[in-house]
C-alpha cells in the first residue's frame, strides 16, 4: 500500500513510518504542517492517508480540516485520522462526510501494532475504524434501549461500531462466526435497526442510532 | 538662640523656594476661572493647574512618604474627559490649593522676607529719623515725632519683628507645607479606587499567565511524554512481532525502547521541575539556591537572609526560577567569572532577589523568551523585574515581589 503520513511530531512520524514499513507498506510522502497536507495528498494519490488532527501553525484542528478538504479533491480517499485525545464532535464531523474508508483513532493505539495495522488495512479497503474510546463515549450517552442488551451483545455492538466485520468480531471475542451473527441479529431486532450486513453502512446505522 | 535664628532662616528659605510654585499658581488663578466657564475646555484648563500641583507634589514628597497623583483616569472621549475632570474631587481640591497657595503663600512669603530688613530698619531708626520731617516714619503704628518715641518704639517694633521671625515664622512655614500636602494628597476614596483598579489589572494578568502556564504543561505532556511513550510502544510491538520470525531484528528495537524510556523520564523530570522544583520542598529556598550556585561553571556567592521565613510556594518557585534563568543566561551568553545572588526581605514587605554577574553584559530580552517568561511569572505575583545590562559591564537582574508580613 502507498501511504501518506501527516504528523508534525518527529518521534511519532518516525514510529508510524517504521510501523507501516515493517508490514511491507510504502510511505511515499510525509507532511509536517497543515497547509502541506492537501497538496501532498493530491500530488501523490496514496492508497490511504494517515493524518494527525493537531498540526501547526494553529495547533487546533488543522489536520481534521485538511482531511475533510482532501475528500473534496479525492472523494474516495481512505483517511485514518489520529488524535491525542478523543473528542466525539470530531468523530461526528469526520463521519458526516460518509463512514466509507474513514478511521478515527487515538495516537495511543499506534503502540498496539496489530490493531493499528488492522485498522489501517480496514480503512484502506473502504471500511471503518473507530477508536474504542470514542465508541464507549457514544454508548455512554444513550440510555434506554441499550440497557436491554446483554453484556455480550453490548460488546458485539461496540465492535460493530468500531468497524469490525463479523469474522473479525468472532476472532476478537474468540467465538464462532455463527454466534456473532446470532448476536448481531438480536441487536438489530432489540434496537429496531434496519438489518444490513455491509461494513460501513452497518457502522453508520449503529452510529446514527447512538448519535440520535 | 543661634538654633532659633537658623530655624528662622531655613523657614524663610523654604518659603522663598515655595514661590516657584506659588507665583505660577497666582498667574493661573487669573486665567483658570475664564476657562472653567467653558466646560469643554475644562481638561485643557486643568492641565497647567495639574502641572503646577504636580511640581508641588514632587517638592513635598519625601522618600518613603511620596505624594501620588490623585487624579482619576480620563476616558477617551472629549466630553467624557471634561465630565470626569469636572466631577473629580481632586480637581476642586487642586483649585482650593491654587487659591490658598497662590495668594496666601505669596503674600506670606513677601511679608516674611520683608521682616528681615524690617528688623534692621527699625533698629537703626533712631539714627536717621531726625533727618526727615517729624512723623515720616511710624513705629508700632505711632508716628515718630519726638526723641522719647524714637528711642523706645522702634526698638519695640524691632523686637516684635524679631520675635515673629524667630518664633512664628518657622511654625508658619511648617503649617503652609502641611496644608499644601493635605490638599494635594489623594483622598482615601481616590487612593482606594486607584488601588482597586491596579489590582483588577494585575489579577487579569495573573489569570492570563496562569492560563499560559497550564497550556504549556499540557503541550509539554502531550508532545513530549505521550509521543515518547507511543514511540516506545511501537518499537516493543514490532519487536514482539519479530521475536518469532526474525529475532535479530527484535534486539535493536528493544534497545531503542529502553533508551527512549530514559529520555521520557528525563522529560518528566524537566516538566515537574518547571512546575515546582522538588528541591524547594526538600531544602527550602536557601538550600535550593545553594544547589543552583554550586551547579554553575563559575563561583557564585550566595547571600540569602538568614531571617528569611518560609514563603508561599508560588513565591519561592518564582524566586528560584529568577535565579535559575539569570544564571543560565549568564552561562549561555555572558561568560562571567563570578556572580552573586542576594535574596532578602525589604522593609515594605517586598521580597528582593538580585543576581549580578561580571560577564559581557548586553542582555537582550527580545532575543529569547526566558527573561520574558520570568517577567510574566513575576508580574502574575504582583512583582516587577528589572534588567540592567550595559555592554561590557556585566548584568544585574533585580526582582521584587510583595510577600506580605
Amino acid at each position: 500500500m502507498r501511504i501518506v503520513i501527516a504528523e508534525d511530531n518527529a518521534l511519532l512520524r518516525e514510529g508510524l513510518v517504521m510501523l507501516t514499513e515493517s508490514a511491507g507498506h510504502e510511505v511515499v510522502a510525509t507532511a509536517v504542517n497543515g497547509p502541506e497536507i492537501v497538496p501532498t495528498i493530491v500530488r501523490h494519490r496514496p492508497d490511504v492517508a494517515v493524518i494527525d488532527v493537531r498540526m501547526p501553525p494553529s495547533y487546533s484542528d488543522e489536520g481534521l480540516r485538511a482531511a475533510i478538504d482532501a475528500r473534496t479533491h479525492l472523494p474516495d480517499l481512505p483517511i485514518l485520522v489520529l488524535s491525542q485525545y478523543v473528542e466525539q464532535a470530531f468523530a461526528r464531523e469526520l463521519l458526516a462526510a460518509g463512514a466509507q474508508g474513514t478511521g478515527y483513532l487515538l495516537k495511543d493505539r499506534i503502540g498496539r501494532v496489530e490493531e493499528f495495522l488492522d485498522a489501517l488495512e480496514r480503512v484502506a479497503a473502504g471500511g471503518t475504524a473507530l477508536d474504542p474510546d470514542v465508541v464507549s463515549q457514544l454508548m455512554g450517552r444513550r440510555r434506554g434501549p441499550l440497557d436491554t442488551l446483554t453484556p455480550r451483545e453490548r460488546e458485539v455492538l461496540e465492535l460493530m461500531a468500531q468497524g469490525l466485520d463479523n469474522p473479525a468480531i468472532a476472532r476478537r471475542l474468540v467465538v464462532t462466526e455463527r454466534a456473532v451473527t446470532k448476536h448481531t441479529g438480536n441487536i438489530f431486532r432489540k434496537l429496531a435497526l434496519p438489518h444490513t450486513d455491509s461494513g460501513h453502512r452497518r457502522v453508520l446505522a449503529v452510529l446514527a442510532y447512538m448519535n440520535a | 538662640m543661634t538654633s532659633r535664628i537658623r530655624r528662622a532662616r531655613d523657614a524663610t528659605m523654604a518659603m522663598l523656594a515655595g514661590l516657584q510654585t506659588s507665583l505660577p499658581a497666582l498667574g493661573c488663578l487669573a486665567l483658570v476661572p475664564l476657562l472653567l466657564v467653558l466646560v469643554p475646555l475644562v481638561p485643557d484648563a486643568m492641565r497647567p493647574v495639574r502641572a503646577i500641583a504636580g511640581r508641588e507634589r514632587a517638592r513635598r514628597s519625601e522618600a518613603g512618604d511620596p505624594l501620588p497623583r490623585p487624579y482619576r483616569p480620563a476616558p477617551e472621549s472629549h466630553r467624557g474627559a471634561a465630565w470626569s475632570v469636572l466631577t473629580d474631587p481632586a480637581t476642586w481640591r487642586d483649585l482650593c490649593w491654587l487659591v490658598l497657595h497662590g495668594v496666601g503663600w505669596t503674600c506670606s512669603t513677601l511679608i516674611v522676607v520683608a521682616l528681615w530688613p524690617a528688623v534692621l530698619v527699625s533698629l537703626t531708626m533712631p539714627a536717621y529719623w531726625s533727618l526727615f520731617p517729624a512723623g515720616t516714619f511710624t513705629a508700632l503704628l505711632v508716628p515718630v515725632s519726638n526723641w522719647a518715641q524714637a528711642l523706645t518704639l522702634p526698638f519695640l517694633q524691632a523686637s516684635l519683628y524679631a520675635a515673629l521671625l524667630l518664633f512664628a515664622v518657622p511654625g508658619l512655614s511648617l503649617w503652609w507645607g502641611r496644608s499644601s500636602r493635605a490638599l494635594l494628597r489623594p483622598t482615601t476614596g481616590a487612593a482606594l479606587s486607584e488601588e482597586v483598579l491596579r489590582l483588577t489589572q494585575t489579577r487579569a494578568e495573573a489569570l492570563e499567565s496562569h492560563g499560559a502556564e497550564l497550556r504549556r504543561i499540557e503541550r509539554d505532556l502531550h508532545d513530549g511524554v505521550q509521543a515518547h511513550l507511543v514511540s516506545i510502544s511501537v518499537r516493543l510491538g514490532l519487536a514482539d512481532r519479530a521475536l518469532s520470525s526474525d529475532p535479530d531484528r527484535a534486539q535493536p528495537l528493544i534497545q531503542d525502547a529502553r533508551t527512549a524510556i530514559e529520555d521520557v523520564l528525563a522529560d518528566l523530570r524537566a516538566i515537574v521541575r518547571g512546575i515546582y522544583p522538588p528541591i524547594l520542598s526538600d531544602r527550602g529556598l536557601s538550600g535550593a539556591i545553594d544547589a543552583l550556585a554550586t551547579a554553575q561553571g563559575f563561583p557564585v556567592a550566595v547571600d540569602v537572609a538568614s531571617s528569611l521565613r518560609r514563603l508561599p510556594a508560588p513565591l519561592e518557585a518564582a524566586a528560584y526560577f529568577v535565579v535559575a534563568e539569570a544564571l543560565t543566561n549568564a552561562t549561555k551568553h555572558a561568560n562571567p567569572t563570578r556572580a552573586t545572588v542576594r535574596i532578602a526581605e525589604e522593609p515594605a514587605g517586598q521580597l528582593l532577589i538580585v543576581v549580578k554577574d561580571n560577564g559581557c553584559g548586553g542582555a537582550d530580552e527580545s532575543r529569547g523568551s526566558g527573561l520574558t517568561g520570568i517577567r510574566r511569572r513575576i508580574a502574575a505575583l504582583d512583582g516587577r523585574l528589572t534588567v540592567d545590562s550595559p555592554v561590557g559591564h556585566g548584568t544585574t537582574i533585580e526582582a521584587r515581589m510583595p510577600c506580605g508580613s
